[in-house]
């Protein structure tokens, strides 16, 4: 009988266990909607939205232009609000924008063209009225982390898009916020910058793991980065699939080439394709 | 054909060769371009003073002076002149500034709202088509004939650009950038002082270099009105006395003062630009 005993137990014993382990919900969005009007027409962009994301996940959302997914991470970050349902952020409901737990990156640089690459980075610790001299060391391992050391005093115009967008990444990451929401960040650049930014944000994700929510429309790109993969349908924006990417890391273009990996990538056009 | 270049020479030596050649090529093109450049714009030069002077040979020396004459009365007349320009100038610039800092205070008090603008588009669009030097006697009916009327000409014609381009300038903002800065949380007044202010210098200094020009315009139609002194009140009575000649020597003052100050007007845009890394705004 004891062996049954043991039997019997040990699920329960696991359970409280295995919950205590697996890693706390940092999004979560639960029956999402949004719906706007925009000139003469109407926008019936997210419907019925249900996603948690966890504690230093990386999850790529990818989707047919114009299915929602720009507008799930706006709403998410508080600069939209949601027409029902509700977007939570470590436990805290967001219906407006000002968090400093998130950072953002978006398809533009968004960089200031008056300011040095030094002082963009500085931008949100400023806003946050944190001392210079505070932050500037964390400044500086920045710079180190996107491999922009040297290029401190340039300004953006002076820089190539890759290199802009590195900057982006690092003002993202100043005031270290736990979540990363990247909109697009390697949609405007050409096809090989975006290979060796793609392997840069694969190495920083890896040195700094925060909860990353990704939207891009490259597929190969969301799978080789993504430990999930959220996949969107058009009209009204509401989530088809999500893939696991279950690869280790850290990850290498070596990848790429391996069949199981090839394998998710074909899963997820197919998946598109389908709709 | 030439021998081979490559085969016995480093890739250093081959830059050399080929700098050097390039480098010369540029700075005889360059000469070249500036000489041309020279050659033209004294050709244009004097085909206006020839048509000036054949004008001037053709009617009588009190309708159209010559060059020679001119420059006589610019000599003979030079006390006049000399107590009369700092008189337009100093309406030039008080009108400049106070017109200036009127219309760029207005303009951001206006871009703060979304109401005020709405309700005050159908006056500045009236605003922008009033014929402003056509409020000249008016003011000057308020402000009598002192120095304090031609400044609020002045003033009132450099005024509108600003206000127009102000407002313009602060709206025209990235909205990624403006994204951004609400994303992290920042006040209104962090917008505006991080943001909007820097959007909006590139078209708040083209509205400057235009007022510069526009509030001697200003300055001019005010002393035309009701002008005892300065510039404008020279040209009047040069034209009443028929002292043609003293005419176009107060002219060719006013152009070299209106030229004064929209290169200064200009170079102060180019610095400030520089200053801050922005370029000028598209045409």
């Amino acid at each position: 009988m004891d062996a049954t005993d043991q039997v019997a137990t040990r699920p329960s014993r696991r359970g409280p266990a295995a919950e205590d382990r697996a890693p706390r919900v940092v999004i979560r969005c639960q029956d999402v909607h949004k719906f706007y009007l925009a000139g003469s027409r109407s926008v019936y962009a997210l419907k019925g939205i249900d996603l948690e994301v966890r504690e230093r996940e990386f999850v790529s959302v990818v989707g047919k232009s114009g299915c929602g997914k720009s507008t799930l991470l706006h709403c998410i970050a508080g600069l939209l609000p949601v027409s029902h349902g509700e977007v939570a952020i470590n436990g805290e409901r967001v219906d407006k924008p000002g968090r400093r737990d998130i950072g953002l990156v978006f398809q533009t640089s968004a960089l200031l063209r008056w300011r040095t690459a030094w002082d963009n980075v500085l931008l949100p610790a400023e806003v946050f009225g944190l001392s210079r001299a505070a932050i500037e060391p964390r400044v500086r391992q920045l710079f180190r982390l996107v491999e922009l050391e040297g290029f401190e005093r340039q300004y953006p115009n002076q820089l190539s898009g890759g290199m802009q967008q590195r900057v982006a990444i690092a003002r993202a990451l100043v005031h270290d916020p736990a979540v990363l929401l990247m909109d697009e960040p390697f949609g405007a650049l050409d096809a090989q910058t975006r290979e060796t930014m793609t392997l840069e944000l694969m190495r920083i994700w890896e040195a700094t793991p925060k909860t990353v929510l990704f939207v891009t429309h490259d597929l190969q790109e969301a799978a080789f980065l993504a430990t999930r993969v959220v996949v969107m349908s058009a009209r009204p924006g509401t989530i088809q699939a999500i893939v696991d990417v279950p690869m280790p890391h850290p990850r290498t273009p070596d990848l790429l080439a391996r069949a199981d990996f090839v394998e998710t990538v074909q899963r997820l056009r197919r998946l598109l394709m389908a709709q | 054909m030439p021998p081979r270049l490559a085969a016995d020479k480093t890739d250093a030596e081959l830059v050399e060769h080929f700098y050097a050649r390039a480098a010369r090529a540029e700075t005889e093109q360059r000469r070249r371009v500036r000489q041309t450049t020279r050659v033209g714009q004294v050709v244009v030069l004097l085909a206006l003073l020839g048509v000036w002077w054949a004008a001037a040979a053709v009617y009588p020396p009190v309708l159209v002076p010559g060059p020679a004459a001119t420059v006589q009365a610019f000599f003979d007349g030079r006390a006049t002149l000399w107590e009369n320009t700092p008189i337009t100038i100093a309406e030039i610039v008080l009108g400049f500034l106070v017109g200036s800092l009127l219309g760029i205070g207005l303009g951001i008090a206006i871009a703060q709202s979304r109401w005020a603008e709405i309700i005050l588009t159908p006056y500045l669009v009236v605003s922008q088509a009033v014929p402003k030097v056509a409020l000249a006697p008016i003011l000057i009916i308020v402000l009598g004939y002192g120095l304090a009327s031609k400044v609020a000409v002045a003033a009132l014609i450099a005024f509108f650009p600003l206000l127009e381009n102000t407002i313009a300038g602060l709206r025209q903002v990235d909205p990624d950038s403006l994204r951004l800065l609400q994303s992290l949380g920042a006040t209104r007044w962090q917008i505006f002082t991080k943001l909007r202010v820097f959007t909006a210098l590139p078209l708040i200094f083209a509205g400057l270099r235009i007022a510069a020009v526009l509030a001697t315009v200003g300055a001019i139609v005010g002393e035309f009105v009701a002008g005892n002194r300065g510039l404008g009140a020279l040209l009047v009575t040069s034209m009443g006395t028929f002292s043609t000649s003293l005419l176009y020597a107060t002219m060719g003052v006013l152009t070299a003062l209106a030229c004064g100050v929209y290169l200064a007007a200009r170079s102060g845009e180019r610095r400030a630009l520089a200053r801050y890394n922005l370029a000028p705004p598209e045409r």
